[in-house]
């Protein structure tokens, strides 16, 4: 087993992560910037180590202070949670240089799936399908696009490989537009990631995504833990998650949980992990990316199997074999997750932080909250403006419905705007309630 | 079931203007709860369920609170560790530590080395002084910020 884990980031994840360090008996070394001195994970953590100024470029993404950090207080291992460095396939090598266990899968494949245009491929050969697109990166510029949005017929999208978040992405509905659109998309995602390589996918104007978490030891044993429908989104930002999708039969999810099974295989995945999907129609499901992580929403899935995810990572990277076997895998009832934002949704989800007064969380059975917030604490404008999720569990979505909208009335956050408001509203929507949902669902709706 | 709409609006209307955050009245067949924050915003009600979608008015907004996060409490004579590590006194063999008691410093001269991921950095001093107390031990491990050495209060500082 790891001895101690050097959790490389802030707010609940590393409060979640510390918290199931703690359960296992492992250590946990908590890293903070000037901002953050006061923050629970630095209260949590066996030892503390400050990283640098507010800044996250600074502190959280610095990583010979994270890396000597870790080297100073003899961590064995970093946890890079989700965000910051999680996706960061140079910081994961450097982590293996210097003797330090990164729990997550290896560099190259993290390399590989965040090349979006080769992770499409990849899968192509591996016998997921994907959407009707370009093979790879789009080469020949805007007349490889152009006549590639013939063939597969308009509007389509272009997207960038290096990138994620709904940046360096153009939708095309005519093809005048084409060649406009693909210079503009080129250099946004240059100016974002780097990189201006773009590629092309058929546009899915109604869509639902539905993802599958997978887990996977070093022994070759991988096992997926069901879906997750992500399709209340505000511009590509996940609001509310749930497992299961009401949108999915059994067979739907047998054929993704094998689909995501395959891309494990197919790229030797290790750890936790999961595959994205878009679903396009009944049981017509495409693979749109794999995320080489923990995700904010894991609990949704924690709460359907019983199982603890960060656990599973821990013992993962300490080298032990998955616990369970596919058939062990039971899910139960019906759960979902709400992001709660210090964002005011009535000034168009400007960021409100600030300090937080009173903070009363609901409470009850099958609630569960996870948090860095507490009454007196400061929510610092530097980083994003994720304060909470409130996970609630049900027998079937009808419970898990109505249980969610008494904890959200019930939710005290005095002192800074919240989007709770926000969600009130979406729990009132007839569409919402009848499960009818896409991921323009928000725009379409309120 | 009726619902006798002007004794509801009777019930909330005097919950709203009350010290009461929360109510849940059972009359027959029919249950109401309600919330409401004590700093004079109210949450409209919500039957359990069956009932239209539930509507939350505009609360007003009181201007958030934002002040910078608190400065550091160390004085404007210490002199901090710029970089996570160990901090060594000694910049060169064979040399004595430049941050001794008693010794003057100039800004930007070179205190110390931090040693992290086997790479050596070079420590500049930010404040120029006397240095009244080394904070460290060679050898220490340090993190950001770390008061590294106390300077001499003094008006001719840099």
């Amino acid at each position: 087993m790891l001895k101690k884990v050097l959790v490389a980031n802030r707010g609940e994840i590393a409060v979640r992560i510390i918290r199931s360090c703690r359960e296992l008996g492992v250590g946990s070394v908590a890293v903070y910037s000037e901002a953050d001195r006061d923050s629970l994970h630095v209260k949590l953590a066996n030892e503390a180590v400050c990283v640098g100024p507010p800044a996250a470029g600074q502190s959280y993404l610095n990583v010979p202070n994270i890396i000597s950090a870790a080297e100073i207080t003899g961590c064995d291992s970093i946890h890079p949670g989700y965000g910051f460095l999680a996706e960061n396939a140079g910081f994961a090598e450097i982590c293996a240089e210097c003797g330090l266990t990164f729990i997550g899968p290896e560099p190259q494949v993290i390399e590989m799936m965040g090349n979006k245009s080769q992770a499409r491929k990849t899968m192509m050969a591996a016998g997921v399908p994907v959407v009707p697109g370009s093979e790879g990166v789009l080469t020949g510029g805007p007349p490889q696009a152009k006549e590639l949005a013939e063939e597969i017929g308009y509007p389509v999208l272009l997207k960038a490989s290096a990138g994620g978040g709904g940046k360096g992405m153009r939708i095309v509905y005519e093809p005048d537009e084409l060649e406009k659109a693909f210079d503009m998309a080129q250099l946004e995602a240059q100016a974002a990631f780097g990189n201006g390589d773009l590629y092309l996918e058929k546009y899915i104007e109604t869509a639902r995504h539905i993802e599958v978490q997978v887990i996977a030891d070093h022994h070759g044993n991988a096992v997926h833990l069901g879906e997750r429908e992500c399709s209340i989104q505000r511009r590509h930002q996940k609001l509310i998650e749930e497992s299961p999708s009401p949108a999915l039969t059994d067979e739907d999810r047998r054929r993704l949980g094998a689909f995501a099974l395959k891309a494990v295989d197919a790229v030797g995945y290790r750890n936790a992990g999961t595959v994205e999907f878009i679903m396009a129609g009944p049981g017509e499901f495409y693979f749109m990316e794999m995320n080489t992580r923990l995700q904010v929403e894991h609990p949704v899935t924690e709460r359907i199997t019983g199982l603890d995810l960060v656990r599973f990572q821990l013992r993962i990277a300490s080298g032990e074999p998955l616990a369970i076997k596919q058939e062990d895998v039971d899910f139960r009832g019906h759960a979902i997750e709400f992001r709660i934002n210090a964002e005011d949704p009535d000034n168009d989800f400007a960021p409100s932080p600030g300090l937080i007064k009173t903070f009363e969380p609901p409470l009850g059975p099958f609630v569960r909250v996870d948090t860095m917030a507490h009454s007196g604490c400061r929510i610092q404008p530097f980083y994003d403006s994720l304060i909470a999720k409130i996970i609630v569990w049900g027998i079937d979505r009808h419970e898990s419905l109505a249980r969610a909208q008494r904890c959200l009335m019930e939710f005290y956050i005095d002192g800074i705007k919240t989007t709770i408001p926000l969600h009130l509203k979406i729990l009132g929507n007839q569409k919402f309630i009848a499960g009818d949902v896409n991921t323009r669902f928000l725009d379409d709706e309120l | 079931m009726t619902v006798n709409k002007g004794k509801l609006r009777s019930l909330l209307g005097r919950f709203a203007k009350s010290r009461f955050r929360y109510i849940d009245v059972k009359d027959g067949r029919m249950r109401i709860m309600a919330v409401q924050k004590p700093a004079s915003r109210a949450s409209a009600g919500a039957a359990t369920g069956r009932e239209g979608p539930l509507t939350v008015p505009k609360p007003s907004i009181p201007s958030p609170e934002m002040r910078p996060p608190e400065a550091m409490a160390v004085t404007p004579t210490t002199i901090r560790s710029p970089r996570v590590g160990h901090f060594y006194n000694v910049i060169k063999e064979g040399e004595p530590p430049v941050l001794l008691a008693g010794k003057s410093i100039a800004k930007g001269q070179v205190i110390g080395i931090i040693e992290a991921m086997h790479l050596k950095y070079e420590v500049k001093a930010d404040l120029g002084g006397v240095v009244e107390e080394l904070l460290v031990e060679n050898g220490e491990a340090v993190e950001y910020g770390q008061p590294l050495a106390r300077l001499k209060e003094s008006s001719e500082e840099a």
